[in-house]
């Protein structure tokens, strides 16, 4: 809530001096958290420069040191990290530096240690073990020290897990993933229900979503990317659908997410209006794809999803006049999966109506409630439309001539006519 | 959660970190120590160069690395394979034989996984299947202050047919631990 304090002292509801010392206070307060952050991050940044220098000497010298002499080194930076980590909780527990730097350190003690000793050893140092060995160790430090900066070093190493060797019918790898997703999802929620949100949750808002995204795609192979698209669907429809998500409107990363997700859903609707990728045979959806381990992900994603939507019903937060909000069109779009890989052709022309009625929409909203960017989507979904039809239709090219300038007519009046509604 | 229960939870975690990674250690000197020196082909022998940060990285190929097929579901991904190695009195392992389970107490077996599994067509239109496999030994640090005889030596005999170049290695049940190349019976590294 953004409290105006001009406005409140002019209406009489406060007092100047009681105004002056609120002002006061959230200067301060802002010019203490930046500096807390500042210190932070130059910490942070302290800590792998020294660790970074440290590696470089001893890398020089490596073969001159005995073996045990190299694994002591190794496990040196663990141990001390370790030590700064017991003092923290000891001594420090509520200070967020001191939390963050603690974590952090033990996270690149830990990172430091293993890597030496697959050098030291010639480790079967599969790149993805050695991630999995990592994140095993390293998550429930995150957990303990509740650190934001921590647990985003933990979903980029799940994303970097996710994308090293193959997930696809790997099962201990998939149930590994699930156990780091779930844990430090965990700690994710747990921060946004008490709304104890600060710069390094917040990315997380982006960093979440881009790591689930991963997943679902690299657990089926390319035949059946087909419900890895369905399950894109089914998680931006559950995340926006959250309570505690739409209680947060306006907030910035709320908007680039729905923005992006805006994109993206009407990226997949042109995607799936082209008639070739439903009759492509390489992405037919073969019987594998719903026996594979794709398939109980599947299902645990259509529960959540037939669950949210039993939730928003009772919640009575469905809007039936607003027959193009983006959550219609994911369901429409996921239907589409579904009816694509019975009859193939239909789904083409049902996904190329489907873009011309929400075009319509929007040009017919955008009109009646004088909202320009609201014409203009509609306006640009149209042009995007007949400019794809016209790259798969064999169409003469004096008729495409002519039907540009149209559309392009059509956006001038369109435009004109509300600006002229808007200044009457 | 209490303060205390966190400490608890803390003192836990650091005693697993040094469990898992003592572990490892304790696993890799059984197999160093307990395991039989097996001298093996590889297929991509590359030059060697000294480096001015005095260790170098090697991605090591072995031989086996496909198996071809004609039976689809004979291989299949994720699945442990077992290649059971032909060794003379230097232990160098020339020869070699692909099975599909474990033999108890053969000393001379290195377990791999198939990796990827995709078809194929030879020369004589036949379809086959061919499996890539992967080893726990595909990364070799070796340093990169060897002599310069070594190196000449090593970097000579990759383009000499006639010489055969092998990763030496430690393997205890299946499991394996790199150690130093060979050409030949000379030790390189």
């Amino acid at each position: 809530m953004n409290i105006d304090l001009k406005e409140l002292t002019h209406a009489g509801i406060l007092d100047s001096t009681t105004a002056d010392a609120i002002e006061a206070f959230y200067v301060s307060k802002k010019q203490k958290d930046s500096g807390s952050r500042f210190f932070q991050i130059i910490s942070i940044l302290g800590i792998v420069l020294v660790c970074l220098g440290l590696i470089l000497i001893i890398g020089y010298n490596w073969f001159s040191i005995p073996k045990w002499g190299k694994v002591t080194l190794g496990f040196l930076p663990l141990l001390s990290a370790q030590l700064v980590g017991a003092f923290t909780l000891i001594k420090n527990k509520t200070n967020r530096v001191w939390s963050a730097i603690s974590a952090t350190a033990i996270l690149a003690g830990v990172a430091i240690a293993m890597s030496l000793l697959s050098t030291i050893y010639n480790l079967d140092a599969t790149y993805s073990e050695l991630l999995k060995w990592g994140l095993l160790l390293c998550i429930p430090v995150v957990l303990v020290f509740d650190s934001g900066i921590a647990s985003l070093i933990g979903w980029m190493g799940i994303g970097i897990y996710i994308t090293t060797g193959t997930l696809f019918q790997n099962e201990s790898k998939i149930v590994f993933t699930l156990i780091f997703v779930a844990a430090l999802l965990y700690i994710y929620a747990k921060h946004l229900l008490e709304n104890k949100i600060d710069l390094s949750w917040a990315w997380h808002h982006i960093a979440i979503p881009t790591v689930l995204i991963l997943f679902t795609f690299a657990l089926g192979p390319y035949t059946c990317q087909k419900i890895m698209l369905l399950h894109l669907l089914i998680l931006f429809f559950v995340f926006s659908s959250l309570p505690s998500i739409n209680s947060m409107a306006g907030r910035w990363w709320i908007s680039l997410y729905n923005k992006i997700g805006f994109g993206g859903t009407y990226i997949l609707a042109f995607v799936f209006s082209f008639k070739s990728f439903w009759t492509q045979r390489s992405m037919h959806l073969s019987e594998n794809c719903f026996t594979s381990t794709g398939n109980y992900i599947t299902t645990l994603f259509s529960i959540v999803f037939i669950f949210t939507v039993l939730y928003l019903i009772k919640s009575k937060s469905w809007n039936l006049a607003r027959a193009f909000d983006m959550r219609y069109l994911i369901i429409l779009l996921g239907l589409l999966i579904i009816v694509g890989h019975l009859f193939p052709a239909v789904s083409s022309i049902l996904a190329n109506g489907i873009l011309l009625v929400s075009s319509a929409y929007f040009i017919k909203e955008g009109i009646d409630s004088e909202n320009i960017v609201k014409l203009n989507l509609g306006i640009v979904i149209l042009v995007l439309w007949v400019m794809f039809r016209f790259f798969s239709t064999d169409i003469p090219s004096i008729w495409k001539g002519i039907i540009f300038i149209v559309l392009g007519l059509l956006c001038f009046s369109l435009n004109y006519l509300l600006f002229k509604k808007k200044k009457s | 959660m209490k303060s205390k229960y966190i400490l608890l939870s803390f003192f836990g975690i650091c005693l697993v970190q040094w469990v898992v990674l003592s572990g490892w250690i304790l696993d890799s000197e059984k197999i160093i120590n307990e395991g039989k020196y097996l001298k093996i082909r590889y297929l991509n022998p590359n030059n060697l160069y000294a480096t001015n940060t005095n260790r170098n990285y090697l991605w090591i190929t072995p031989d086996p690395n496909t198996i071809e097929f004609a039976d689809s579901g004979k291989y299949v991904l994720n699945q442990n394979v077992y290649i059971q190695y032909d060794c003379d009195q230097n232990n160098a392992c020339d020869s070699y034989r692909i099975l599909t389970g474990e033999i108890e107490n053969d000393s001379n077996l290195i377990k791999a996984t198939v990796e990827s599994v995709y078809p194929s067509v030879k020369n004589d239109n036949q379809k086959i299947y061919i499996a890539n496999l992967s080893y726990p030994y595909t990364q070799f640090y070796f340093n990169g202050k060897i002599s310069t005889e070594k190196l000449d030596l090593y970097n000579r005999s990759i383009a000499d047919s006639t010489k055969k170049i092998y990763i030496g290695i430690y393997a205890l049940k299946g499991k394996a631990i790199a150690d130093a190349l060979w050409v030949e019976n000379v030790k390189v590294e």
